[in-house]
């Protein structure tokens, strides 16, 4: 093959058979559910419906820190950190109508539940989602949102065994001691299902583990710093936590205007953006905003958190604001070509607000 | 007929089979060819050839994917017809923009140029498109595989021309990075 103008073309021509039949049909946005790659091709007709209390196994209690952990948070998030210390391997299977889950290993943050799943499943396009809350010594915490790192990374380990990492990002913190914890997964044996939540098979984990590790390591840092926008609303930045799994920015708003509904709208699309001292880039994004309160948040899996080991963060805030077409700016301009940015179609301009700022990170208050 | 009878045809020697499978991919390899050649007979010359060379390929081998299969061969059809089409000429066609957006990935072609390392680099692609979250990977593939147009892009997901463009030099520049640290650039 020569190194001529068509010599990528014809090379890309050889690529994954299975990611060129992905995307011959029409364009489906997907939602967030975790598509399986199985190798297996076998057609299942299963109807058989799972009840939550078949299938519970439970588990006595599991030490963290063991020391030949697999690592899969870590090795599916592709991350250089050690988590090892953070880790509570569960190592438990369950095994349902053409799918065996497996909990691998648990990771605890503040509001945040990480867990490694081995998934294999007779169904080609089997799906498996995190439920809607976890149940936390007896008491249920919903979940605002649960996302699988390994779907967006894409990545696979191993032969036609698809490991993933489940983020469940709770609406309010776990407690300090954590001596149950179940986590709930449904399964659906095409997306058809999935859309319509019909032929669930549910999946229960029950095992205990505690963050103890990882608040030992936990910075904190108080921060007075205030942005100032355009119509006189000021972001006071107010303390920084960071862990090597997440970090979040604690602020409140001040002297918020009467049009409450557009100041919503501009700190939903505002982020903090910038770099650690050891040259990591960092991207905090808006998380929480009660009108009054606000948090920014980042983590492991954005591949943007700051170090541990960093002795400061620099940051500046950036927001979207949506505009005509005619008065969109470019972001960038590529041989010649100019660049812009759109949300759903609306096109958006990138307004950056005052200076960057430092926050040191190495006075440790905790 | 589904891609196993019709693979079943092949394996028999069954002429019908040709028949069967132009029936079936005739269009989408055309569509192929077309973003290719932009020209009627090219097309049509290119597709039955593809036709031929499935014939010399199945047995012995089984294709996984039977569309992906005929489209991966006319697309290498009408790649070579193209080329020499246009051998020292100045194109002005839809493969000229794509072998423009391209040129800087050229080079990962240069390494290649025998199996193992072609196995390793195709590797790193592959590993690189599952990376992307789906809607990131559709348009890298459409373009750069289904050769769609940028216009034909931005219809399929509902966004602008600019963001289409944004987003495909956005991922090249990050291939690009990807393959020039693992030394394939």
């Amino acid at each position: 093959m020569k190194n001529e103008e068509y010599g990528f073309v014809e090379l890309f021509n050889k690529i994954d058979i299975q990611l060129v039949k992905e995307a011959e049909g029409d364009w489906k946005k997907r939602k967030n559910v975790l598509w399986l790659r199985s190798g297996f091709a076998k057609a299942a007709c299963a109807a058989l419906c799972i009840s939550l209390g078949a299938l519970r196994i439970f588990q006595t209690q599991v030490q963290a820190a063991m020391k030949e952990f697999t690592g899969w948070v870590v090795r599916i998030l592709q991350s250089e950190r050690d988590l090892s210390p953070y880790s509570e391997v569960i190592d438990k299977q369950m095994t349902a109508d053409g799918f065996t889950l497996c909990l691998e290993e648990v990771i605890l943050s503040d509001n945040r539940i990480y867990a490694a799943v081995t998934i294999n499943t007779e169904y080609p396009e089997g799906t498996v989602k995190g439920g809607t809350c976890v149940t936390v010594n007896g008491k249920d915490y919903p979940v605002g949102s649960v996302f699988d790192a390994a779907e967006d990374i894409g990545q696979n380990l191993g032969e036609q065994v698809p490991h993933h990492v489940y983020t469940f990002v709770l609406d309010e913190e776990l407690p300090e001691t954590v001596t149950d914890l179940e986590l709930h997964f449904t399964a659906y044996q095409n997306y058809e299902d999935c859309l319509e939540e019909k032929n669930t098979f549910t999946f229960d984990f029950a095992f205990s583990a505690t963050k103890e590790e990882l608040e030992k390591d936990k910075i904190q840092v108080p921060v007075d710093k205030r942005i100032t926008l355009e119509d006189g609303t000021a972001i006071r930045l107010k303390s920084l936590t960071l862990t090597k799994l997440d970090s979040r920015i604690e602020a409140e708003l001040e002297n918020i205007p009467e049009n409450k509904k557009d100041r919503d709208a501009a700190f939903n699309s505002g982020y903090l953006e910038g770099w650690d001292s050891l040259g990591n880039p960092v991207w905090y994004i808006c998380d929480t905003s009660n009108g009054k309160d606000i948090a920014f948040v980042c983590d492991i899996q954005s591949g943007m958190l700051p170090s541990v080991d960093s002795e400061w963060v620099e940051l500046q805030y950036y927001f979207y604001e949506k505009v005509d077409e005619k008065d969109q700016r470019p972001i960038d301009t590529v041989d010649g070509e100019d660049m812009v940015m759109e949300d759903d179609g609306i096109p958006i301009n990138r307004v950056d607000v005052g200076e960057p700022f430092r926050i040191e990170v190495e006075q440790n208050i905790k | 007929m589904d891609d196993k009878e019709i693979i079943t045809l092949f394996q028999n020697r069954d002429e019908s089979a040709i028949r069967e499978l132009s029936s079936k991919y005739g269009p989408y390899c055309s569509r192929i060819a077309w973003n290719i050649l932009e020209n009627r007979e090219d097309v049509e010359e290119c597709v039955n050839d593809t036709w031929f060379s499935v014939w010399t390929y199945i047995p012995p081998q089984v294709p996984k994917v039977l569309s992906a299969f005929c489209g991966k061969i006319v697309k290498g059809i009408a790649i070579d017809k193209l080329r020499k089409r246009c051998a020292g000429k100045r194109t002005d066609t839809h493969m000229a923009d794509i072998a423009a957006e391209t040129i800087s990935l050229n080079r990962a072609a240069d390494f290649a140029e025998d199996v193992v390392k072609e196995g390793e680099i195709l590797q790193a692609i592959n590993e690189f498109l599952w990376k992307l979250d789906p809607e990131k990977r559709d348009i890298f593939i459409r373009r750069y595989w289904y050769l769609d147009s940028v216009e034909e892009l931005a219809a399929r997901y509902g966004k602008s021309v600019g963001s289409i463009k944004t987003a495909l030099h956005r991922m090249r520049r990050k291939l690009e990075k990807d393959l020039k640290e693992r030394r394939f650039l």
